[in-house]
């Protein structure tokens, strides 16, 4: 014992060494321990205390205990900075010192024993404890997206025990952690693609093909359990297949398709993922929340992700083709998958051409071309043409000479072939009886003549006019109806009945193009496409 | 949050295993600081288990300690012994004990009367003088630490120190002057 710093006050050396010889204390006596130990942890059982804390936390927990004092009053006082840094330097080590002996002693023995815990067992909570802690000390985003992965798997295998042994209330939360460690891999994995894309390249497909298992793992799943929990697993799938989709194009850039959750001015939410909208964003559609859509985006060096282009996904996968070919060639489609093929494009072609042709013959030209190509599956064009050609008079023109003998208000005779007079009769020169006309007529169907004009001839020496029929008839009927349908349905349906060709017969000649292809991997060949 | 707030709820909640910890590490050096003011090894043993009896108590009911543990404990103990001490008198120093221990012809009897000497000085201090003096001497707290663990400020905590070495300096080097300081406690 000594003096104790430079504030105290100064002590009588014999005082000092009188108190001294109270320093030494006696051995405890062993048995007396023990007594007091056994008392103190029979009142302990008394207690009947819970276990609320894990065993590193309680450790946690006492080393603030124990080292920590005020910290306001070792600040007032001028506690020194070399002590406080000390006595953390100390906690740091025991803590490490601690943590090695919780994981490889009675801790590992818990973690082992917590491997198959169940959500809802007592030891879950040790084996999530276990599983973060796995993440947070991995360097790398990709090691950790890979473990993410595990885990994901982990909390399949225990939604499939906890389906079979009945215990559904814990799917759901079950299924949404599987969600969140989806969710992580895949942001982690966008993360990668922003600085290393290589890496990311890499790790897409296992990310992809991954995911694709797990999808089909739950949609397994999702007929054995009650209404109830099937919307929390819906959702689990169609972020895992929102995953299994992404891959990285040779720009470097992420692709991916998913869900519309969200839509504000300056982001969208994507099945978890949001995603930036600049000015160049490209959205291909009118998407709405809830639409299936395809995304092209590249990432930030922060890994934030900036769309390039969204669009409205192909409904390929929606099996529901309302696509009803009706085929000229008599060919009936029937599909081994069972998909009704009702394809109702609603393409209708309303085309009116209206051909108003006035000719200065005389001949009234209405011709009205009334296409109505209703294109009610794209392979069957009906196009009436109506030519309501109302150009009666397609007959020969008949031109002769000779003396005008009677004249009255509808028909003239002319050498002895009588002329109707129509108000478009063009009639030149003052005619009278006996005058030398000629004659530009055309025949009626009933062969009787209507002039078109009349004019003096030339010959007549009293009569100088002179008769310019100069009328071109000039009907001129273009009729270019061209239906161009182009159906572009792609409903996917593999016709395995391979006569099923739908070849559209034009009947007016319209140039059909009927692109309506059928380009689809809902394969009939087995269990594998999703149309059986 | 308060530093005393936290240390409250970590007690509060803490489990067996944790309690088990608290008994292993403190129990050694509280039958320490319990013998040298007993000088009793059953005593100091009993002091021990009743120490962390009422610990049990406070935890049990929702209580506890409104400093740091290792305070809270010697807090505890040192209100034990002052207990032990109201219930039990001490008995006036023998005045054979205050005679120079030369004088005695053996020297393990002479260092065991000087031992008893002090302790019994010691114990004619107040109860908090006695507390400063243990902690600082003995325990070899800090003035900072024995500030929280009475509540009071460090400069309280040197004064009281003071006050207590001037009454053991009379008491066991100036004998004559010791009537004027003993406690009435």
């Amino acid at each position: 014992m000594s003096q104790k710093n430079d504030f105290d006050d100064p002590i009588d050396p014999r005082l000092e060494e009188l108190l001294h010889k109270l320093q030494a204390t006696p051995a405890r006596e062993a048995q007396s321990a023990a007594r007091g130990r056994t008392r103190y942890l029979a009142q302990l059982d008394a207690l009947g205390l819970s276990r609320p804390k894990s065993r590193l936390q309680d450790f946690l927990g006492w080393l603030t205990l124990n080292n920590f004092t005020n910290q306001r009053s070792i600040k007032k006082d001028g506690y020194s900075m070399a002590t406080r840094i000390q006595k953390i330097a100390v906690i740091s080590a025991v803590v490490v010192m601690a943590v090695m002996v919780l994981l490889f002693s009675g801790g590992a023995m818990t973690a082992y024993a917590s491997r198959a815990a169940l959500p809802g067992d007592a030891l879950y909570t040790v084996k999530t404890g276990i599983e973060r802690t796995e993440v947070t000390f991995s360097k790398s985003s990709a090691v950790q997206a890979e473990l993410h992965l595990q885990f994901a798997q982990r909390r399949l295998d225990e939604m499939a025990t906890l389906i079979n042994e009945g215990r559904f209330n814990n799917v759901s939360m079950t299924s949404a952690q599987f969600e969140y460690h989806v969710q992580q891999a895949v942001t982690l994995f966008q993360t990668i693609a922003a600085g290393n894309p290589a890496q990311a390249s890499a790790l897409a497909s296992q990310v992809s093909t991954t995911l694709t298992r797990y999808t089909q793992s739950l949609n397994s799943m999702l007929t054995n359990v009650p209404e109830t929990t099937r919307s929390t697993m819906t959702r689990a799938i169609q972020v895992s297949n929102s995953g299994s989709s992404i891959k990285m194009s040779d720009s470097g850039e992420v692709e991916f398709s998913g869900t519309v959750e969200e839509i504000t001015p300056t982001s969208w939410t994507v099945s978890g993922s949001v995603l930036a909208i600049t000015p160049e964003t490209e959205i291909k559609g009118a998407i709405v929340l809830g639409d299936m859509v395809q995304v092209d985006a590249f990432t930030a060096s922060d890994g934030t992700l900036t769309a390039r282009e969204i669009q409205l996904e192909d409904e390929g996968n929606a099996n529901t083709n309302d696509n009803q070919n009706g085929n000229d060639n008599g060919n009936i489609n029937e599909n081994d998958n069972g998909n009704e093929n009702v394809n109702d494009n609603g393409n209708e072609n309303d085309n009116e051409n209206e051909n108003e042709n006035v000719n200065d013959n005389g001949n009234e030209n209405d011709n009205e071309n009334e296409n109505e190509n209703v294109n009610a599956n794209g392979n069957e064009n009906d196009n009436d043409n109506d030519n309501g050609n109302a150009n009666d008079q397609h007959h020969d023109k008949v031109e002769f000479s000779g003396a005008v003998e009677v004249i009255s208000s509808e028909s003239w005779t002319i050498a002895g072939r009588t002329v109707a007079i129509t108000p478009s009769t063009e009639i030149e020169g003052s005619i009278v009886a006996g005058s030398q006309v000629e004659v530009k007529a055309m025949t009626n169907a009933d062969g009787s003549l209507t002039a078109l004009k009349i004019k003096l001839s030339e010959d007549n020496e009293d009569n100088s006019n002179e008769n310019s029929n100069g009328n071109i008839n000039s009907n001129t009927n273009t009729n270019s109806n061209e239906n161009e349908n182009h159906n572009g349905n792609e409903n996917g349906n593999e016709n395995d009945d391979e006569e099923n060709h739908n070849s559209n017969v034009n009947h007016n000649g319209n140039s059909n193009h009927n692109g309506n292809g059928n380009d689809n991997g809902n394969g009939d060949d087995g269990g594998g496409g999703g149309d059986d | 949050m308060r530093m005393d707030t936290l240390l409250v709820q970590e007690t509060r909640t803490i489990d067996k295993q944790a309690l088990v910890g608290v008994y292993e590490q403190y129990s050694p050096v509280l039958f320490r600081y319990a013998y040298r003011l007993l000088g009793d090894s059953d005593l100091a043993e009993e002091c021990v288990a009743e120490t962390f009896s009422r610990f049990l108590y406070v935890v049990q009911n929702g209580r506890g300690p409104d400093q740091n543990m290792k305070a809270y404990l010697y807090r505890i103990s040192h209100n034990w012994i002052t207990d032990h001490y109201r219930r039990k008198p001490f008995e006036p120093l023998d005045p054979d004990l205050l005679v120079d221990p030369h004088d005695n012809p053996s020297q393990v009897v002479a260092q065991r009367q000087e031992q008893e000497r002090v302790r019994q000085a010691l114990l004619r201090l107040p109860p908090e003088h006695r507390h400063v003096i243990v902690l600082r001497f003995f325990e070899d707290w800090s003035h900072e630490q024995i500030a929280v663990s009475l509540g009071k400020t460090v400069e309280a905590t040197r004064a009281t120190q003071h006050r207590a070495l001037a009454i053991l300096r009379r008491l066991l080097i100036d004998p004559k002057e010791e009537e004027s300081y003993v406690s009435k406690e």
